[in-house]
């Protein structure tokens, strides 16, 4: 008997707690309970295209291919080759990120054999001429920002945590609010606010597929669809070829291996 | 069975393997500011090719690359050059051991206009100064792992020889150089076959990018033109072969350390620094037009800085700062031995980030002893679709002759010109 009231007490504990959360301490714990669900994928592989949409509905295609090992108590190691357009195919882009620091980025450029290193915090500026920056598609990792559940909604019939979160670190936003599958914990929408506060950009996530990393399910999108609302332009940024739970060695990305 | 396991074989390598090609044709004008002297050449149309073909699979890999440049006016700016012929195996799993050998272009410099540093290869001197070509040099290299990078050594059996503009080049010195002698001792000798070795270290510490080298090679940057076939007569020295022989580049043995740092700091700042240590072996004199000489020892040290910043229009702007200063001289020794002896280098690159990836660079180098020797650079470049891009260069040079003789960058005075590339990427 005293056995249960004293689980009951815990279990009613457990509700007062999580009834006085505050919103950034619930945006935070989802925004974990989010990298939880992600990580695991040990490494990924894939082929990528960028479509660039000018204003008046003009089409160029960017193709790249793209390696990255997760990396454990550090941040995630990436390497991105581009094929098209010709002139800077073979050149790649190196990047070692951290949880709580910059992040370490090299540029290897073919047409002079050299390894440029490159500031990261020049995160604002735009990937390829695409209306992706290059912190949209850097290293997310939750330390660098601070987050804020909004509230609970629906986008499609399916469930979502709206959440704000705001980077610690020098951003081109003043703000980002990411609309949160409820069931696959991975965003369907992020609207991106200007350093004025007004709305910028917003993203959508598209044709998420599920994949198996031993007893694990990941799921990530096939489609990011970004729309600029202030200069209608747009780009959409596709996966093929995807392939989860790849073994690289660390030497896989370092410096010397980009020649 | 061993059929099978032969299938197997080659099926996992075929899985593995991968070959990549790549290349670039393109049509190079340039004009220069007439002259009004004959012998030279003001207009210059000339039809450049790049190819490159590379295989990788698990450890194994080798690349193939060269270019070739025909002009239609100025046949002394014809070549056909290697750049890279070279395999690379690695020796262990985790790809930390690598070895390689074959003909390899080097670059290990980090600023972007003075790179003291990146001394290895042999260049032709009537390149655009923005793109830099490279002779590839023979080599045979061992990378190995070394706490946060790597250490690799590398051997150089022989060198091969730069290319100078001709005669009647505009940014030449108005003479062919003959076939440059390689000294060895007492001796310069045109032999092309000689030992030499280097050690380089690579580390990342505390997000700074540190190289450090030790280079015992043939210099490439600094010869002593003249003869060294000459004799003393009456208390004069003069040349046995004439003064027609006095334009022989002399390229001595050095012992060069260096080494490069680059560290990102506050938000979109990069610094970067270079430098090089030259000692050479110099028991052999040379008659040049000015007297005897011998190479210099001497340090030539450049520090950069590099910000960038974006714009609510899409676009980003990049700024450059570089400084260099040759050390261990005196003042006019050094303006003897380089251009760019003690020079700042400002730039900005703006970036429109449009589809066709537009882009404008304006910069100039500056000289801080010699104050009225400015070069001004502007270059703008657009692609016309994914494999045509175009793009033109305007050089100034602002250099006004001081004395009797042209001397540093006078040289090249007013020889301003336009070039114009058109280029098809494959």
């Amino acid at each position: 008997m005293r056995l249960i009231a004293a689980l009951a007490l815990i279990f009613n504990m457990n509700l007062v707690y999580a009834a006085k959360q505050t919103p950034a301490q619930k945006g935070t714990e989802i925004a974990k309970q989010v990298r939880d669900k992600n990580d695991g994928f040990v490494g990924e592989e894939s082929d990528m295209k960028l479509i660039l949409i000018t204003a008046d509905g003009q089409r160029v295609v960017r193709e790249m291919d793209g390696k990255v090992k997760e990396g454990g108590k550090d941040g995630d190691k990436s390497i991105m080759e581009f094929s098209n357009p010709k002139d800077v195919k073979g050149t790649k882009m190196l990047t070692w990120s951290y949880k709580s620091k910059e992040d370490d980025q090299w540029l290897y450029i073919p047409a002079f054999r050299r390894v440029k290193r490159i500031n990261s915090s020049s995160k604002s500026s735009s990937f390829m001429g695409s209306e992706f920056a290059f912190e949209d598609l850097g290293s997310q990792e939750i330390d660098k920002f601070n987050y804020k559940w909004l509230r609970d909604d629906k986008i499609n019939k399916r469930s979502v945590w709206v959440l704000e979160r705001i980077s610690k670190e020098p951003s081109g936003y003043s703000k980002q609010v990411m609309f949160m599958d409820q069931k696959i914990f991975n965003p369907v929408k992020v609207e991106y606010y200007d350093l004025r506060g007004e709305l910028l950009k917003v993203a959508e996530f598209k044709g998420y597929k599920e994949y198996s990393i031993g007893k694990k399910k990941l799921y990530r999108a096939s489609e990011i669809h970004m729309k600029n609302v202030q200069t209608r332009k747009e780009s959409i940024f596709s996966w093929d070829n995807r392939e989860l739970g790849k073994k690289f060695a660390d030497s896989d990305f370092s410096q010397t291996r980009l020649k | 069975m061993h059929r099978l396991v032969l299938l197997i074989t080659l099926f996992s390598a075929t899985a593995f393997a991968e070959f990549s090609s790549q290349g670039e044709v393109a049509v190079e004008y340039r004009q220069f500011k007439n002259d009004d002297v004959s012998s030279t050449q003001d207009t210059g149309i000339a039809f450049f090719s790049r190819l490159e073909s590379s295989y990788e699979d698990d450890r194994y890999s080798h690349v193939l690359r060269g270019f070739s440049r025909i002009d239609s006016k100025e046949s002394s700016r014809d070549l056909i050059w290697v750049e890279d012929a070279y395999a690379a195996y690695f020796l262990d799993e985790e790809k930390l051991w690598k070895i390689s050998g074959g003909y390899k272009v080097f670059n290990w410099t980090a600023l972007e206009a003075f790179q003291p540093a990146d001394t290895i290869n042999s260049r032709n001197f009537d390149a655009p100064l923005e793109r830099p070509e490279k002779r590839g040099e023979l080599a045979l290299e061992l990378e190995v792992p070394f706490y946060q990078g790597s250490l690799t050594f590398s051997f150089f059996p022989r060198v091969e020889n730069p290319r100078y503009p001709g005669s009647a080049s505009r940014l030449g010195v108005g003479f062919l150089p003959a076939e440059p002698v390689w000294v060895d001792g007492q001796d310069a000798k045109s032999d092309q076959w000689h030992p030499q070795f280097a050690a380089r270290l690579t580390q990342l510490i505390y997000g700074a990018d540190l190289s450090l080298h030790v280079l015992r090679h043939y210099d490439r940057q600094f010869p002593i033109v003249g003869t060294s076939n000459y004799a003393v007569v009456l208390g004069n020295t003069v040349p046995v072969n004439g003064v027609s022989s006095l334009n022989v580049p002399h390229f001595y043995e050095v012992t060069q350390i260096g080494g490069t740092l680059q560290k990102p700091f506050f938000d979109a700042w990069l610094f970067k620094a270079e430098a090089a240590n030259r000692t050479f072996e110099k028991d052999l004199s040379v008659l040049t037009v000015t007297g005897l000489r011998k190479p210099l020892d001497h340090t030539e040290a450049a520090l950069g800085l590099e910000y960038m910043t974006s714009h609510a229009d899409g676009s980003d702007s990049t700024l450059f700062f570089e400084y260099q200063k040759i050390l261990g001289l005196e003042k006019s020794e050094a303006e003897r031995l380089s251009i760019f002896q003690h020079d700042y280098f400002i730039g900005i690159r703006h970036t429109r980030n449009d589809i066709m990836g537009t882009e404008f660079v304006l910069s100039a180098i500056l000289d801080v002893d010699r104050s009225h020797e400015k070069l001004y650079n502007f270059q703008a470049s657009r692609r016309l679709s994914d494999v045509w891009k175009i793009g033109t260069t305007v050089r100034v040079f602002d250099a006004p002759k001081q004395g009797t003789t042209a001397v540093g960058l006078e040289v090249l005075d007013q020889d301003h010109h336009i070039s114009i590339n058109l280029s098809r990427f494959f």
